[in-house]
């Protein structure tokens, strides 16, 4: 994984601007108290375009209100299906909000009115000049032929036109009725077969092409020296959970219902579903030999964070596991981040960032980065934490 | 009571639904979030079971027609709000979100009243708890509207005829200019399908989403009720019972698969139930789900026994096992293809 700024790491350069898109950054960040401790203070100037009021956008400087789905001309799709999905605008946008589009535009000139050139060193060594004057003029026209893109639907249509999956679609049409894509490209790992649902690897086992591994084939096997030598990975192998976070339990936040990550995890209509706070989920065993019972308010805690919820007994949890579905707002747990109390809450506050070592081999056959695909990840899987009867009030 | 002429029918595929609650959403968003009193009524509900359901006990809480009997149990007192379906909670989130003068908002997003003791319960309160112990826990969900039933228990209770059948299509109404807030319908309705809207001081339920049925758009006619269109399970067949053509006919006549959610209770519901499959229990050979708790919740009608009814899930269970085992060996099964259900209008025959 390419680390950049080059030399970050010893010119002590930190980071100056947090722009968060499409993401609750500080909520959801393992690590979460260290995030908020070391790199918040670093910050001069923190962005959040963001169409909720989030636990990042409570904690930035600047929030631009972006629409939602329902407000705006978009476009959504996956590798993992065969269908692309327009939003339409069924309402205006809301309370002075923008789309996305429309305030990166915006972004884009008020940075042309400041007229400023510079040259800017890339990775490869090579310098360029870059020019602000005609940021905006640039971000309506790149690559288009003098078509001006400035309305959102123009510039879903030209994504659609540039595509060889969607070229031959219409806005108005896949409005209208859903469309499956035109056709897969090179990229795909199978070709569109009529009436059939997609599937992953189907040029690999029909036509017999090659995967993108080292022999072409399905393949267990890395001979890299880190796998080989230094980790003893070469082969995919059990390993005991790393000996740190000495607590008694196994603390476990899988994806939930209720929410899509931390989106919807405040809305009432859903918490009228639930329990309508916070909860985390223990064995009747592990329960009763803390002398706790169901909906009593528990501290769940380890050397890195705490946070206070409410029990939830299930006899289908396993002794030696705590679990919390993911996601809750930290204004939804006990205290805020300016709390001075000791309290570090938010759902991530137990989690720290492990980074597996072998997730660091980079360009080595199929080992290459590549954003959400291949490259180190946060593992949390062998955080441990202790819950306890809380002792404190609740507001 | 008219002699009823047609007769609306839902059946539930038990074996598909993922308790995601988006029927209970689609309805709460459609019919109960507007007027003030409904807050906590969930026309279309979704339980975890075992559990408490809801309301909290409501399998317990009597009602129904006595031992088979044209008599209504109406003994058993009314539910209570709070105790019972636990007070719905309001946020404050003026105070969280909202900030003034660019300084990050001090305060923590509470419900009010807080869920503890005595509002500590909700619709879904016992949400995916379960019984048993690990690893053979178990428990699975359990959709519930109005059963609409052939014998309503709670047209039969009430005193002021508000509470009617209809002629056309045996959906169950309140009329809410008649009624007078007696609840004597929700005394006698033995599935606590009824809600009292204690701002109005009326009784209300479930309409079946009869406006969208009666006023069928042509360009979408499968515009129906929106717990079965919003379904992301496919678990939903709808259709008039007359209709010997339709695929809820043939789940129910012909594959005998659908079973009544209480028939004991003698109300004749127009519900009908696919009892969910489970594997087995490690090291053994009984379900995980024990078939006693199913026997104990579905049958045919009022008059089974136990036992009888306990034969009617395992024999569910055998047709089903051995439909999915043709398809499993290259065959074909219309039963799996009619559970499988490629397309809305193969679910949505009304």
């Amino acid at each position: 994984m390419p680390l950049w700024p080059k030399d970050t790491l010893t010119t002590g350069r930190s980071p100056r601007v947090l722009f968060v898109w499409g993401a609750n950054y500080l909520n959801q960040a393992k690590g979460f108290l260290d995030v908020y401790q070391t790199l918040w203070p670093k910050l001069d100037l923190i962005v959040d375009l963001n169409f909720r009021m989030d636990t990042t956008a409570l904690y930035a400087d600047v929030v631009l209100p972006a629409t939602s789905w329902f407000e705006m001309w978009n476009l959504n799709t996956t590798d993992l299906h065969s269908y692309i999905i327009p939003f339409t605008p069924v309402i205006p946008p809301q309370f002075g909000s923008r789309s996305d589009w429309q305030i990166w535009q915006g972004l884009a000139d008020a940075l042309a009115n400041t007229g400023v050139v510079f040259q800017d060193s890339l990775p490869d060594g090579t310098t360029i000049t870059r020019d602000y004057a005609t940021l905006g003029t640039d971000f309506r026209t790149l690559n288009t032929d003098g078509q001006d893109l400035s309305d959102d639907k123009d510039a879903c249509q030209f994504l659609l036109d540039s595509s060889v999956e969607t070229n031959g679609l219409t806005m108005d049409g896949i409005a209208e009725q859903p469309a499956r894509l035109l056709e897969t490209s090179e990229e795909w790992t199978s070709d569109l077969l009529p009436n059939q649902a997609y599937y992953g690897f189907q040029r690999m086992t029909e036509h017999l092409k090659p995967l993108h591994t080292l022999t072409g084939r399905q393949q267990f096997y890395i001979d890299h020296d880190w796998y080989l030598s230094d980790f003893r990975e070469e082969l995919p192998v059990y390993k005991p959970p790393v000996d740190a976070d000495l607590y008694p339990l196994r603390w476990i936040t899988p994806h939930g219902r209720w929410s899509i990550h931390s989106t919807y995890r405040d809305l009432k209509f859903q918490l009228r579903m639930q329990r309508g706070r916070p909860i985390v989920y223990l064995s009747p065993s592990e329960a009763q030999a803390r002398g706790l019972l169901d909906n009593d308010p528990v501290e769940v805690l380890n050397d890195h964070g705490s946070l206070v919820a409410h029990l939830c007994v299930s006899p289908r949890l396993p002794a030696g596991m705590a679990l919390m579905y993911h996601g809750w707002e930290s204004y939804m747990l006990k205290n805020n981040l300016d709390d001075t109390s000791g309290f570090k809450n938010g759902w991530q506050g137990p989690c720290t960032i492990r980074i597996k070592p072998t997730q660091l081999v980079g360009g080595y056959a199929q080992l290459k980065f590549r954003l959400n695909y291949w490259g180190p990840t946060g593992n949390q899987k062998d955080t441990r934490v202790q819950v306890v009867k809380y002792a404190g009030t609740l507001p | 009571m008219a002699k009823i002429t047609g007769q609306v029918q839902m059946l539930f595929d038990l074996n598909k639904c993922l308790g995601c609650q988006t029927c209970t959403s689609a309805c709460k968003t459609a019919w109960t979030d507007k007027d003030q009193g409904q807050e906590y009524m969930y026309w279309n509900n979704v339980e975890t079971v075992p559990g408490r359901g809801y309301p909290k006990g409501w399998q317990t809480m009597g009602g129904g027609f006595k031992a088979c009997t044209n008599q209504v149990d109406l003994s058993a007192p009314l539910p209570s709000i709070n105790r019972d379906y636990g007070a719905p909670w309001e946020y404050n989130y003026d105070e969280v979100l909202t900030t003034e003068g660019g300084d990050a908002t001090v305060g923590m997003l509470v419900p009010a009243p807080r869920p503890d003791a005595p509002n500590d319960y909700s619709s879904n309160w016992d949400e995916d708890v379960g019984a048993g112990a690990h690893p053979d826990a178990y428990y699975f969900y359990l959709p519930r509207i109005c059963n609409h039933c052939s014998k309503p228990a709670c047209v039969a209770a009430c005193p002021r005829k508000a509470v009617y059948k209809r002629e056309e299509d045996g959906i169950v109404l309140i009329d809410q200019d008649r009624c007078r807030g007696y609840r004597y319908c929700i005394k006698g309705c033995p599935y606590k399908k009824i809600y009292w809207n204690p701002i109005v001081k009326k009784s209300q339920k479930c309409i079946f989403c009869y406006p969208r049925l009666e006023n069928e758009d042509p360009e979408n006619p499968l515009a129906k009720n929106f717990c079965v269109t919003q379904c992301v399970g496919r678990i939903r067949w709808v259709a008039y019972a007359e209709d010997t053509t339709s695929n809820l006919y043939k789940l129910v006549n012909v594959w005998r698969v659908g079973l009544r959610l209480h028939p004991e209770f003698g109300t004749e519901p127009n519900t009908f139930y696919i009892p969910p499959l489970s594997p087995r229990v490690t090291n053994g050979t009984a379900p995980r789900i024990p078939t006693d708790l199913l026997a104990e919740m579905f049958g045919d009608n009022c008059s089974q026994t136990f036992e009888q009814r306990k034969a009617r899930v395992e024999e569910v269970f055998a047709i089903l096992e051995q439909e999915r085992a043709k398809v499993a060996a290259g065959g074909t099964s219309e039963l799996v293809d009619i559970l499988t259900s490629y397309s809305e209008s193969d679910r949505i025959q009304l």
